[in-house]
């Protein structure tokens, strides 16, 4: 069990009052009651809590109808062009492509690794930077995760900001970008700036938008059936998109 | 002499005592995890089960595995919350046995997922009677998916009570879903929804 420094700061946050020689020792000693809930804040035996409260909505008619456009994109646009596209590229080739494009977008993560003050993270990004780029062939194959059983690490200015203790804010749904909120929008603006993607077509608008768009295409080509089986195990699909996609969120700014 | 032996022995039961709960519970939910994850795999690779023909046979084998393993029963109070004190024994019995069969057919397409490489075994923590262990299934498109399984201690047994699929809990997800049914109508609307998602599949 590794001692992962931060992680247990947010725990001792939630716990205040929890001994620090309880949280030395991890994995170990059932102590007194009320421990469940360090591991899982949603643990209620008594049934007295609806658990935590979702996402604000107030643009909720709004964000519904931005929910139907994605939903017809997605159908009548973004799906056909992903099937046409993987009829013609190979599985292999479409998987180092979106391994080539999360290689190149490491100056993200590690720059919000760094805000966080998570070296660790920072380091697994770099080690894996290095290694994908030289061993892995510019990013195109996986060698820091296949051979060294380095995994990859998700940060952005969204979770930094949440690190630094902002709430989400409101729940917004963008057309083509999707569910996000008012913290993870501006996370999103700040990050394009460390993304090296848009410098280098800094003055070619047209051919970043392509560059944005292939990237799409090549990642939906590979999730085909993603979003048809959240709408098939949804009683709602847009409530049901709403709380994973904030409970998604929330794990990743704990984490 | 005695009592130095006495003393010594003393000691030695102490320390085994203080070592093997943590030791034995910190590799047992792990242990049972893993077990219940490789053994249903293990059926879902068999060639002898393969292909569209045999998928009921497989699924049926697959859910005598799940079932030694997660508390429906559970899983079900948790979702239904507070709602789950409003209703009648049979009430409770009929909710457990729809959402156990849907649950069933959730989870079954995401571990049945051609698209699976291999499951790792992560981590595991364990305070008091939780536990929660950590897979990670990397898949075959250049994606991992962490699993998470949130375990209670009943009796002697770990029994899973919660899946986390990326960061989201599955009892949380259809808490609140289910919530907005039964508040903008009623538990009888909820059941019938639950009757057509079933049938639909």
């Amino acid at each position: 069990m590794k001692c992962d420094l931060p992680k247990w700061f947010i725990v001792l946050l939630l716990l205040a009052a929890a001994p620090c020689a309880a949280a030395a020792a991890d994995g170990g000693v059932s102590g007194t009651g009320g421990d469940e809930y360090a591991l899982d804040p949603d643990f209620d035996s008594d049934l007295s809590l609806d658990g935590p409260p979702p996402i604000p909505d107030p643009l909720e008619p709004f964000n519904r109808a931005m929910f139907w456009f994605n939903d017809k994109l997605y159908f009548y646009a973004l799906k056909p062009v992903a099937r046409g596209y993987s009829a013609v590229v190979p599985q292999f080739a479409r998987v180092g492509v979106r391994r080539f494009f999360a290689n190149i977008t490491t100056p993200v993560r590690f720059a919000n690794s760094v805000l966080q003050l998570n070296f660790r993270s920072a380091g697994v990004d770099l080690a894996r930077f290095v290694i994908n780029t030289t061993v892995g062939v510019a990013g195109f194959t996986d060698p820091a995760r296949d051979r060294w059983e380095i995994f990859p690490v998700d940060e952005d200015f969204g979770q930094t900001l949440g690190r630094w203790g902002l709430g989400p804010g409101l729940y917004i749904t963008w057309p083509v970008f999707g569910p996000s909120s008012a913290r993870d929008t501006v996370g999103l603006v700040a990050d394009s700036f460390a993304n090296p993607v848009n410098y280098v077509l800094v003055s070619e608008q047209a051919a970043l938008i392509g560059v944005k768009a292939y990237e799409r295409v090549n990642g939906v080509s590979l999730d085909i059936g993603v979003y048809e089986d959240i709408k098939r195990d949804a009683f709602d699909p847009y409530i049901y998109v709403r709380d994973a996609w904030h409970q998604h969120r929330e794990n990743l700014v704990m984490e | 002499m005695k009592r130095i032996v006495f003393a010594l022995l003393a000691l030695l039961v102490l320390a085994l005592a203080a070592g093997a709960p943590s030791g034995a519970a910190a590799s047992e939910a792990t242990d049972v995890i893993k077990y219940t994850v490789e053994k249903a795999l293990a059926i879902l690779d068999d060639p002898e089960l393969k292909g569209p023909e045999h998928k009921e046979e497989r699924r049926k084998r697959v859910m005598e595995v799940i079932e030694e393993r997660f508390d429906f029963e559970e899983l079900s109070r948790r979702t239904l919350a507070r709602h789950w004190r409003d209703r009648t024994p049979e009430e409770r019995r009929e909710f457990v046995d729809l959402y156990t069969r849907f649950l069933q057919d959730f989870y079954m397409d995401k571990i049945e997922d051609e698209k699976r490489d291999k499951v790792l075994f992560m981590d595991e923590r364990v305070r008091g009677k939780v536990a929660e262990v950590k897979t990670l299934v990397i898949t075959t498109t250049g994606t991992e998916i962490p699993i998470l399984y949130r375990m209670k201690r009943n009796a002697a047994e770990w029994k899973v009570y919660d899946v986390i699929i990326e960061g989201v809990s599955l009892v949380r997800s259809y808490r609140g879903q289910f919530n907005e049914i039964i508040q903008s109508s009623s538990y009888e609307e909820l059941v019938k929804k639950l009757r057509e998602k079933i049938s639909g599949e």
